[in-house]
């Protein structure tokens, strides 16, 4: 659009000696149709008078189309302020892109934003570093210009500004300071935003783009804060960088490109379909499973030569299935450096010194399971901010350092990874919680609890302590929608806090989701399978007492503990003709235990668990599994079948009374 | 049976093209053979706790779990035993793998557009029905197996689908 402008300015020029408007009104059109809409006005503006030069030529008039394009330079240059932010503007993926480079396109960009964010942090507290100014430079120059190569000029005129500002900052003209920082963070944050959208556009090619509401605002500061200071240098760089269509940008873009496959070869790194290798992880997964039920034919054949062939496949196996999974676990780097960034937004937000540190970053999950902790973790650490950690001048009141410490760890431990967020804030206050819970009809006024279940409380449904509501945390949805992204996870979560001196939080998954130790139970004839971790301990009817209350309802007493008795046969409603033996799945949840009652346990076997289509209406169960025998297994998580048939019967109840 | 001329003269956008016919009971159906993936045998499913009646259950389909509809109940027929030539028909709909229970396979036969007329205006719902056929002496009922599986039902099986693990 630069460069138009610029032409148009000429031919106007020319217009002076030869008296032919014609030219300038071939641009003038096109700009029209090119032209975002806050310029509209302006060009119609210089259409009109164009139109008057060509029937009548006057001075006059040339001198009023002439500012007019000035003013259109000017506009186009920095978003004039006569439109403001609130204009959305609203465009559909050009016909001719290519969904495949597009794709390939957003995730380079968020790799590289993603980059220049943890340099941009860095810089923060090291603003000399010129490693990673050079990083973020490099990172928004990336995204200009290859943004430019698939045709999304929002992006690569957005990026254009943010490496002016950042290129006067590489060359020492501007000192990084945390406005800087905020800048440069937020323009990520855009640029992030219109990535999603151009997403959504591709998935559904009906889908209108619109332009982030921060948009013009952002873009307007980072070319203000080159325009107030602007060098001669950045203005000659300036019009090659604007013409974004030209062929320059788009050598710029291939040699990028080009930059970058040669990185991609250094790391030796190729990028896969995640589908195709999640259906590798499930095949060797049944390879596995299949072997280990052809390895107990083999061990009753009694030839050495076979048994001694078979350990070598079992080896071969076990390598094999060990390989797949690895493939798909992903460092948690990516995630803890988002925390970080997180944590410094809320404690500007909220006013608050914190300091944030995180340990065990090399730590591995599955890839599967990483936007749910992601997203568990961000409530934790907003939890922590805005209800853990207290303002400086309140520390300081607590004799406290007024920086307040938020740790962020990862580590491995008995085939699970665990997360812990420690704050060193007000720890939680049993007294509140209690008076919350009364106060929201979740516990009676003198019921006894455990310092550990009061703390269990934060995770019931309708649950938060903080006095208002802010926009960081605290709409009473917070910890319970961690507690079931825990649950869906098969994690666990422990509490321990110390009033007025900080809490931490520990989370445990399992390694991967891909295959379970499973136990087989049946009932009914059919075989379901529980994840062995769910299971607390199993008894045998005659261990334990079994007791009707009201004849309707059964507790069962095992060694001084009484829990409510749930027939899986009752709540999939089927008729079981064993009733007074069987086996007791016994779960506990915060504390709580319940007794899950089947008719016979088979055993214990791997399972890999696999999405079980037409299941959805029905919590509780986790997907599907292929067993040895090739039949496929229901696999159910007892709690949240427990939770479900209770929550449906308190329905039935409350509508019969 | 219709002549391979005839085939030709077929477009995609009209009706006429090859079917797989089966049988329920004693009324002779037919499938588009582009949304068939396979025919197999019976074989052991898997039941699946709070389903609607005519979602039989789960079968494994060389690793893969997908979900077995008995035609039968869907159309409101009674349910009938399992015999020898009782079948699975897999048809891809909408992009999901569902198999159906059917009595008996039957033929693939190329039925011309002009041999399929619209279907009756009967009493009972029948948008699933997307021609009555002629092929010799016999009508065969065409259906359109994507509406047999209604949107809603699609739907969860799509849902289904993307809540992976």
């Amino acid at each position: 659009m630069m460069e138009e402008i610029k032409l148009l300015t000429i031919r106007l020029n020319d217009a002076l000696n030869s008296d032919d408007i014609e030219p300038c009104l071939e641009i003038v059109r096109n700009l029209k149709s090119s032209a975002g809409e806050g310029f509209k006005e302006t060009i119609s503006g210089i259409e009109e008078k164009l139109l008057s030069l060509k029937e009548n030529f006057s001075q006059q008039t040339y001198k009023e189309a002439s500012n007019l394009v000035e003013k259109l330079g000017r506009q186009e240059y920095m978003q004039d302020e006569e439109y403001p932010k609130h204009k959305e503007e609203e465009f559909s993926l050009s016909k001719d892109s290519d969904p495949e480079i597009l794709r390939d396109f957003i995730t380079e960009s968020r790799e590289n934003l993603q980059l220049s964010e943890e340099a941009i942090l860095k810089l923060e507290s090291n603003p000399q570093d010129s490693e990673s100014v050079n990083k973020v430079f490099r990172a928004f120059h990336t995204i200009k210009g290859t943004s430019s190569f698939v045709s999304l000029n929002i992006i690569s005129e957005f990026s254009h500004h943010a490496e002016n500002m950042l290129s006067r900052i590489r060359d020492g003209k501007a000192v990084f300071n945390s406005l800087y920082a905020d800048l440069s963070l937020k323009a990520i944050d855009v640029i992030k935003e219109i990535l999603i959208e151009v997403e959504k556009a591709l998935d559904d090619s009906s889908y209108k783009i619109k332009k982030p509401v921060l948009y013009d605002d952002i873009k307007k500061k980072l070319s203000e804060s080159e325009f107030l200071t602007k060098t001669p240098e950045n203005k000659e760089e300036k019009p090659a960088a604007a013409s974004l269509s030209s062929p320059r940008a788009n050598e710029t873009a291939a040699a990028f490109k080009e930059a970058n496959a040669d990185k991609v070869v250094e790391e030796s790194t190729i990028r896969i379909k995640t589908d195709k290798l999640d259906r590798l992880i499930d095949t060797v997964g049944e390879l596995s499973i299949s072997y280990s039920m052809l390895l107990r034919d083999i061990e009753s054949i009694e030839n050495s030569s076979v048994s001694k062939k078979s350990q070598q496949t079992e080896k071969i196996v076990r390598e094999l299935q060990e390989l797949a999974m690895s493939m798909r676990m992903v460092p948690i780097k990516n995630m803890f450096a988002k925390m970080i960034r997180l944590a410094r937004d809320l404690s500007r937000k909220t006013e608050k010194k914190v300091s944030c540190r995180i340990s065990g970053e090399e730590t591995e999950i599955d890839r599967n399971m990483i936007n749910i902790v992601e997203e568990l973790l961000i409530h934790m650490v907003r939890n922590s901010i805005d209800h853990g950690i207290e303002t400086p001048s309140e520390r300081e009141s607590k004799g406290k350092n007024p920086e307040g410490n938020l740790s962020l760890r990862a580590y491995n431990a008995d085939g699970n990874v665990v997360f812990e967020i420690e704050d060193d804030g007000r720890g939680l206050d049993t007294d509140k919680i209690r008076k919350k819970a009364v106060e929201k009809n979740l516990i009676r006024e003198n019921e006894e609890l455990s310092e550990l279940d009061t703390y269990n409380l934060i995770f019931l449904p309708g649950f938060s302590t903080a006095d208002k509501i802010t926009d960081v945390s605290g709409r009473g949805v917070g910890m319970d929608v961690v507690k079931r992204g825990i649950d869906s996870l098969r994690g666990k979560i422990e509490i321990s806090s110390q009033k007025g001196k900080g809490t931490i939080f520990k989370m445990k998954f399992p390694l991967t989701m891909a295959v379970t130790d499973g136990m087989l139970v049946k009932v009914c004839s059919d075989k379901y399978v529980i994840p062995v971790n769910s299971v607390k301990i199993l008894a045998k009817a005659s261990e334990g007492k079994l007791y009707s209350v009201n004849s309707k309802e059964e507790i069962f007493s095992l060694r001084g503990d009484i829990m409510p008795v749930f027939r899986l046969n009752n709540i999939f409603s089927r008729d079981s003709k064993i009733e007074k033996e069987g086996i007791f799945v016994i779960v506990e949840d915060r504390g709580k235990k319940s007794a899950l009652w089947v008719e016979e346990v088979l055993g214990k076997q791997q399972v890999v668990a696999k999405p079980l289509p037409g299941i959805k209406s029905f919590p509780g169960i986790l997907g599907g599994c292929i067993l040895g025998d090739g039949r496929v297994a229901v696999i159910i998580e007892p709690q949240n079948i427990i939770d479900y048939y209770r929550s449906c019967k308190r329905e039935n109840s409350s509508a019969l009374s | 049976m219709e002549t391979v001329k005839d085939k030709t003269e077929v477009s995609s956008a009209k009706k006429g093209g090859k079917f797989l016919t089966f049988f329920l009971e004693k009324e002779e159906y037919g499938i588009e053979i582009l949304k068939v993936q396979e025919i197999i045998g019976v074989m052991p499913i898997t039941n699946v706790p709070k389903m609607p009646p005519y979602v039989k259950g789960v079968i494994n389909l060389r690793g893969r779990i997908i979900p077995i509809i008995d035609l039968r109940l869907k159309l409101t027929m009674p349910e009938a035993p399992h015999t020898e030539e009782t079948c699975f028909i897999v048809v891809k709909s909408r992009n999901i793998f569902i198999g159906i229970v059917v009595d008996k396979v039957s033929e693939v036969l190329d039925i011309a557009d002009r041999d399929i007329e619209n279907p009756p205006a009967l009493g009972s719902n029948t948008d699933y029905i997307l021609g009555i056929g002629k092929s010799s002496d016999r009508v065969k009922l065409l259906l359109d197996i994507d509406k047999v599986l209604n949107d809603e039902e699609v739907k969860i099986l799509k849902e289904i689908k993307q809540e992976k693990i």
